[in-house]
């Protein structure tokens, strides 16, 4: 992350399980999205599951994986500014981004 | 039938291209020293790097894993990535819930008799396979070397409670721990990363003043 005095820190991350962790033990995953039933499902609402994304700059949830404790957790990020808001396990209560 | 071949560690032939001294213990295979006994100790106590691969490993996963390790006269620890020790030496690591990663001594007493039960065990539980190399970095300079590849500070972890992080980029479990009043830190690591983190740690040690030693100042039995 470029600071205006031009000095880079190192990104942080929180993982629910391991805590504060530097972004090179973390991979992407992904957009959190919901799979629709595969059974019910039109043609039309199946192929925008598998080939539509959703690309508007804002909040996302995203999946993250924290490769050394093998943790798959949610992330609101702010891909505008690229900040991490809230980090959590799925399903689980929610810890601070 | 678990001990019919020498375990063997995944450096055991970059030790032996460098000189280093084997022997069989409790069905695995260690090098005793690398350099002379005194010097080894020496090492230890500044800045050591010792391979432990031939320690014998186990994993538990299930509901009934707890209840299983306790009716078999186990301590467990109760929180996620803290440990506690085995009767006869070794450690037993909380992974999650329902998980557990043990380590034996270098005698291998705990984890046979386990191992026999655990296979013919109905429960809900199953044997995780683990095969990880374990090193043992020592001594005072040890947080120094730690600190040259690795993102934690070690300063204000937990004794005895395992970190996951990456070393010189390779994923890995490390422990914190205490040996004759030196800090120690019990690296765990994939074996197929482990010539490589291996190297690159021993460089690091030999740049500050420390370098590889042999097992046998860690267990005398060895010598």
């Amino acid at each position: 992350m470029p600071l205006r005095s031009g000095i880079s820190i190192m990104k942080i991350i929180t993982c629910p399980i391991n805590g504060p962790r530097p972004l090179q033990e973390f991979h992407f995953g992904g957009e959190v999205r919901t799979m629709p039933d595969p059974n019910s499902a039109t043609d039309e609402q199946w192929a925008d599951y598998v080939f539509n994304r959703e690309g508007e700059p804002g909040l996302k949830r995203e999946w993250w994986y924290h490769v050394p404790s093998g943790t798959w957790f949610i992330a609101e990020r702010d891909n505008r500014t690229d900040e991490f808001v809230r980090t959590f396990l799925y399903g689980a209560e929610e810890c601070d981004g | 039938m678990p001990n019919a071949v020498t375990r063997s560690s995944p450096i055991q032939h970059l030790l032996e291209s460098r000189g280093a001294k084997f022997r069989d213990v409790g069905g695995s295979s260690y090098a005793v020293h690398t350099d002379s006994e005194e010097d080894d100790l020496r090492t230890l106590e500044r800045l050591g790097l010792c391979d432990l691969s031939g320690l014998h490993k186990l994993g538990v996963k299930g509901p009934d894993s707890e209840t299983w390790l306790t009716s078999k006269g186990l301590d467990v620890p109760s929180d996620v990535f803290a440990s506690c020790s085995l009767p006869n030496g070794g450690t037993i690591v909380r992974l999650g819930a329902g998980e557990f990663f043990l380590e034996d001594d270098i005698n291998n007493t705990t984890l046979l008799a386990l191992a026999d039960r655990l296979d013919t065990h109905k429960g809900k539980l199953v044997r995780v396979e683990h095969q990880e190399a374990t090193f043992l970095l020592t001594g005072r300079r040890s947080l120094e070397a730690l600190a040259q590849t690795c993102g934690i500070n070690f300063r204000e972890v937990t004794s005895r409670k395992v970190v996951f992080t990456r070393v010189a980029g390779v994923s890995c479990g490390i422990h914190p721990e205490t040996f004759r009043e030196v800090p120690a830190y019990r690296l765990w690591v994939d074996p197929s990363y482990a010539v490589y983190v291996w190297e690159t740690v021993a460089e690091i040690c030999q740049s500050l003043d420390g370098g590889e030693i042999g097992a046998g100042c860690i267990y005398f039995e060895l010598l």
